[in-house]
């Protein structure tokens, strides 16, 4: 619970404004919303008497009036206004505070949760799957968490005041009837939240009825060849009329239930009045309570209701919030793989000497080593080729050099230094990387390229786009550079994701470039004139390509092939293929591969 | 859900000409079919609504009766008939909220049972062109929008509007002057709430995009944050994200602080008539009881005011989806039946393609290019080739779930598309390599709950493919649920009950769609053998993977880039060393292995 607080808190103190005006002016505006049935009460009796008051508040708020030459009545009624529309300004003022602050907790949350996933190691989007990591940072922060966090809090400070307030009010006016009065309101609560807890199994219910209703209607969907192939379609059908029925049944039995809550909230408060009409009226008739008195009094009792169920709303929220928060800091709470400690620059002073000795990886929560004890070194403007089998550990081993994970044995140096002696920043900007697969994002083909960098002139990244053998058909797009891929533009070829990924890593003119079998979806012709071109650049780079092509192999300066995360064999390609060994097999197979695609 | 994706897509062009009349003219029949008991509905909610207006004036009666003349025994007795009244009117709350619930759930089982069958009708290429979560909102999200719209919408409104007649009835009843000159506000919250809608209903729409932008953002980053790693891109990225949620933030801020201010307008306005009618009361003389009734009428008209804002924009939403459903109903299949189906009772001779051209985009891009080849009865015919070839396509048009652009297919020379689709699918059986499984458990998938396949052939065709072995092993047997697509069961164990699902069937014709991916030898084993007996004797079309398979069958046909390029048996390809040798070498030849462990 503390912990909650503690992390709420962490949000809160940087809004003391707010806070304030809502710890503050809360009880203030509740104050006011309270004197109003009072007023009422004031013009009730002096119409019924027709007595003039001249005592207590009345009297002198008519003492007021005559000033201004106003009748007692018109006095009530202009005190009315002044005081109603003080407590609905400041109403307003505090809910839109409350208001204002929900939807910016919502975005903090968010943005606050986000940040910290950015620095996360793959352990964790191993753990915590994308659906879900979506799930808690829009269902859980904005459904759950954010009205909670503001709204949720300070409407119960506010029930509190007002249930209070007007328990005081009712008190002022007659000791005994508060009595009779609030006895049975208590049992509001109490029946709020059992049928919470009732309502809760119902909706659990339909919850499993509406997921079975959703999975019949997904796989059917989704296996439409399978229906239609077997012709399966009437039973389809009774599939989904099964589940549709039982949904309703489910949807009926909630509203059931929900329907006597809310019909019991709208009417349990009438037993209040007619005690309040029996018990008060028979003390109006004994002279004992005024008339005034009495329709305040009933005003008060059917106001009772509504903090009643802020109340009780809060309790019922207070645990759902309380899950979300958990979930929140379940994130937070799993340290990042790689720590960002070092100091050295490197920009500009890089040369590309890479140096790995008895490097091994493997994960903390698996026993299995994914890269066992590789050693080997490359000079700076090297081209190293690394083949192997799916799983051999070639994609982990290159993703240790821009430290997307640290090697759990063994060191990996850079000109001499350990990686990890580097600024973050500096060692990950001097390297580019293509992945296997390439991850592009909703934006335009030129904010693909430059991917947030702002320092990249436009000579290079004309020069980046060339050798990607992009310049063309750029050229023939829509808006040229400026058209946007992704979800809500065009869609591209995979080919063409392919060579704006190579750009972008080309056009931060790294010196060192990782290549993660990069051009597989290029049609022959275009992959050709592409390494052509590269390979005219390569020998000012260090370069680590992962690859299938027998030319790319054939000009590499050495060859480390890899099987089970260690190096099984090492050399160029001429003294490798004389050995008849693994890399002689790997070579004609790739050799293969290539007359037989393109 | 993936359908919540889809909930709010932004209207298309098409959607736009679609009139009112023709979207509503959907649900229209089906409401009408339940019109008694919306009636019903109506006129207990006209009691509802009479008996809520029944107390206050009972309230008057006491207060300007028993209490002025100190009659207590009349007193009690009209707090009892209040009692008595709302307990009524509970009831019938009760009983209207179930009654209208009732209605709203079967008029939506109807529609979506409308849906359902209407798209099991359509074409593939709808399935081709929409995601399974666009076509889930359509059944889910948008018929929940439609029923809302009929079942709550307007019944609240109606109910609102008569609730507000009958106290400005009364009002004007009991004191002409004093109630029109309150009824004038009515015209005047009229014209707030429609500016208040004018001002905030776009907005809160584009919050529903905003936040659809927020999730698509996010997941983008959180798929692709290792490649932000790589660059170190994190201040980029959480700049991105920042950006979005401050959108979606400004949009959400203003509404809010709308609403609050909209609110706290219309509750000062209430205020301002209970002022109004403090200083008029005097002057017109009403009673004690009088004021006290106007009072409790004033503070009941204040609800449904705010209610019905809130329910204008449940307009849009019903709108927007009855449209929706509306396109999609009138989407109509392609490939139909043709209208005197020719009958094919038993396949006898052989399956032809006469060249046959297809292309999916309906363009010059063929997928298929005069493909002519024939399948005689009794025969295995394999497809070989590398990935997208063409060689699915065949399957596709074979089972006619497309209709080719050029050239025919027939069987025992009719041509498919004058047979019944029906008719035709059932000569095959399909087995794929993604197994399809559906909710349910194990017996109806392999029956696919066909009620001609009895529980031994389902028991029978399990024992053949080797199924039976680890089916027997499960708690429930044959009645053990399938869990979220099978997840429970191995890939070898699904392939093997997609296997003994082909045997079920027994099909004249067997289709399969060899997996590429390589499991463990003994499963191999097992698997290959279960093959072999699917196969025995039975016409095959096999898209092959496997050294076993290409081995056995009687004619291959080799498919490169959508031609048929070279045929005949595996000796006799080898022979001509083209591509079909390459090919073996590269696909086939390095599984020898699997073949000297078995």
């Amino acid at each position: 619970m503390r912990k909650k607080i503690k992390w709420l808190w962490q949000y809160y103190r940087h809004y003391k404004y707010v806070l304030l005006v809502l710890l503050l002016l809360t009880p203030v505006q509740a104050v006011f919303q309270v004197l109003l049935p009072r007023m009422l009460g004031f013009v009730i009796d002096f119409l019924k008497s027709g007595i003039v008051p001249t005592e207590g508040m009345a009297g002198k708020l008519v003492e007021t009036g005559q000033s201004y030459d106003l009748n007692p009545s018109d006095t009530f009624a202009v005190t009315f206004l002044i005081v109603s529309f003080i407590a609905v300004g400041l109403y307003a003022f505090v809910q839109s505070h409350r208001a204002w602050m929900n939807s910016r907790f919502e975005w903090l949350f968010r943005q606050h949760a986000f940040n910290t996933i950015t620095i996360k190691g793959p352990d964790f989007f191993n753990r915590f799957r994308t659906g879900d990591l979506l799930t808690r940072l829009t269902d859980d922060v904005a459904d759950k968490l954010s009205w909670f966090a503001c709204s949720g809090i300070f409407r119960l400070y506010e029930a509190l005041a007002i249930v209070s307030f007007i328990i005081a009010m009712m008190i002022s006016i007659d000791p005994l009837l508060t009595l009779y009065t609030v006895g049975p309101l208590p049992l509001l609560i109490f029946i709020f939240f059992k049928s919470a807890s009732l309502l809760d199994k119902r909706y659990d219910l339909l919850q499993v009825k509406i997921s079975n209703f959703s999975d019949v209607m997904e796989a059917c969907f989704s296996g439409i060849r399978v229906v239609k192939a077997y012709v399966r379609e009437k039973a389809q059908q009774k599939s989904f009329e099964k589940a549709a029925m039982e949904r309703r049944e489910a949807e009926l039995s909630a509203v059931k239930i929900t329907a006597i809550v809310d019909s019991l909230y709208a009417y349990v408060w009438q037993f209040g009045i007619v005690i309040v009409l029996i018990a008060g009226g028979w003390m109006v008739i004994k002279s004992s309570l005024s008339l005034g008195n009495l329709s305040a009094f009933i005003y008060y009792v059917v106001w009772l209701v509504f903090p009643m169920f802020d109340i009780g709303q809060f309790l019922v929220k207070s645990r759902q919030s309380a899950v979300s928060i958990d979930r929140l800091v379940e994130l937070e709470d799993v340290p990042a793989m790689v720590k960002e400690s070092g100091t050295l620059s490197a920009n500009g002073y890089v040369k590309g000497n890479l140096s790995l000795k008895n490097v091994s990886f493997g994960f903390a929560t698996s026993e299995r080593k994914i890269v066992q004890n590789v050693s080997f070194d490359i000079k700076a403007g090297e081209t190293v080729a690394l083949v192997g089998k799916v799983g051999s550990g070639k994609s982990w081993l290159v993703n240790m050099i821009p430290r997307l994970v640290d090697p759990t044995g063994g060191v990996i140096s850079l000109d001499g230094h350990d990686l990890r002696e580097y600024k973050l920043e500096d060692l990950r900007t001097s390297i580019g990387y293509v992945p296997q697969e390439p991850v592009l994002f909703s934006d335009t083909i030129r904010n693909n390229i430059l991917f947030g960098r702002k320092d990249i002139s436009d000579t290079v990244l004309e020069w980046a786009i060339e050798i990607s053998q992009l310049k063309e058909e750029i050229s023939r797009f829509p808006k040229g550079l400026e058209t946007s891929i992704g979800t809500r533009g065009m869609s591209i070829s995979g080919g063409q994701k392919q060579r704006v990924a190579l750009a972008r890593a080309l056009v931060g003119k790294p010196k060192i470039l990782i290549l993660d079998d990069c051009t597989s979806a290029l049609d022959s012709r275009t992959e050709s004139l592409l390494w052509e071109r590269l390979h005219e650049v390569l020998p000012d780079i260090t370069a680590i390509l992962i690859t299938h092509r027998p030319d790319t192999l054939e000009r590499a300066d050495m060859i480390h092939v890899m099987e089970d995360g260690s190096i099984i064999e090492s050399g160029r390609h001429f003294e490798l293929m004389a050995q008849e060994g693994h890399y002689a097999r790997i070579y004609n197979r790739y050799q293969l591969e290539e007359q037989v695609t393109k | 859900m993936t359908s919540d994706l889809y909930e709010d897509e932004p209207k298309t062009e098409s959607q736009s000409k679609i009139s009112l009349k023709d979207a509503f003219g959907t649900i229209v029949p089906l409401l009408k079919e339940h019109k008694r008991r919306l009636g019903f509905s109506l006129v207990l909610l006209t009691a509802t609504t009479g008996l809520a207006l029944a107390w206050p004036m009972i309230l008057k009666e006491g207060i300007d009766g028993p209490l002025k003349t100190g009659n207590i025994t009349l007193l009690v007795l009209l707090a009892l008939a209040i009692l008595v009244i709302q307990a009524a009117a509970f009831l019938i709350q009760y009983l209207q909220r179930l009654s209208l619930e009732q209605v709203g759930q079967d008029v939506m089982l109807s529609l979506k049972r409308r849906l359902f069958d209407h798209i099991l009708s359509l074409d593939f290429s709808y399935f081709d062109s929409n995601p399974v979560g666009r076509i889930m909102a359509r059944v889910e999200s948008d018929c929940e929008a439609l029923r809302m719209l009929f079942t709550n919408t307007v019944v609240l409104l109606v109910g609102d509007m008569l609730l507000i007649l009958g106290i400005y009835s009364i009002m004007v009843y009991q004191q002409w002057q004093v109630g029109v000159i309150l009824f004038l506000s009515v015209p005047l919250l009229c014209v707030l709430i429609y500016f208040f809608h004018r001002l905030t209903t776009h907005r809160f729409f584009a919050i529903r995009r905003k936040m659809a932008e927020v999730t698509a953002v996010l997941s983008e980053f959180l798929q692709g944050m290792s490649i932000v790693q790589l660059f170190h891109r994190g201040e980029y990225a959480r700049k991105r994200v920042y950006e979005t949620n401050e959108i979606k933030f400004a949009d959400d801020q203003f509404v809010q602080i709308s609403v609050c201010v909209f609110f706290n307008l219309i509750l000062f306005i209430e205020y301002v008539k209970i002022g109004l009618l403090l200083m008029l009361g005097p002057r017109f003389d009403l009673s004690a009881g009088q004021i006290v009734l106007f009072l409790v009428l004033i503070m009941r008209s204040f609800e449904p005011i705010f209610r019905t804002s809130e329910q204008l924009s449940s307009f849009q939403k019903g709108i927007a989806g009855a449209r929706r459903i509306y396109e999609l109903l009138a989407t109509k299949p392609v490939v139909l039946d043709p209208v005197r189906p020719e009958l094919w009772n038993r396949f006898d001779d052989a399956i032809r393609f006469e060249e046959v051209s297809f292309s999916y985009t309906g363009d010059s891009n063929y997928a298929l290019k005069n493909a002519t080849f024939d399948i005689p009865k009794g025969k295995r015919v394999a497809l070989v080739g590398v990935t997208g070839g063409g060689k699915s396509t065949v399957i596709s048009l074979l089972l006619r779930f497309y209709d080719p652009q050029m050239g025919r297919i027939t069987v025992d020379g009719i041509d498919i598309r004058d047979v019944s689709r029906a008719d035709l699918r059932r000569k095959f059986a399909l087995v794929l390599q993604d197994i399809i499984l559906f909710p349910g458990d194990v017996k109806n998938n392999i029956g696919l709950g066909a009620e001609e396949i009895p529980q031994e052939r389902i028991a029978a065709a399990a024992q053949v493919v080797d199924a039976a072995l680890f089916i027997d092993r499960l708690p429930k047997r044959y009645e053990t649920e399938i869990s979220e697509k099978g997840s429970n069961f191995s890939r070898g164990e699904r392939q093997l009950l997609s296997f003994a699902r082909a045997l079920a069937f027994d099909p004249e014709i067997l289709i399969l769609d060899e997996a590429t991916s390589s499991v463990d030898p003994e499963t191999e084993r097992v698997m290959a053998a279960s093959l072999k007996i699917l196969m025995h004797g039975r016409t095959s079309l096999i898209i092959a993977h496997r050294l076993s398979t290409i081995l056995d069958v009687d004619k291959i046909l080799v498919i490169k880039q959508g031609e048929i390029i070279e045929s005949g048996t595996h000796t006799e390809l080898l022979l001509q060393n083209g591509y079909y040798t390459k090919l073996f070498h590269l696909q086939f030849k390095s599984k020898i292995g699997e073949l000297t462990n078995a």
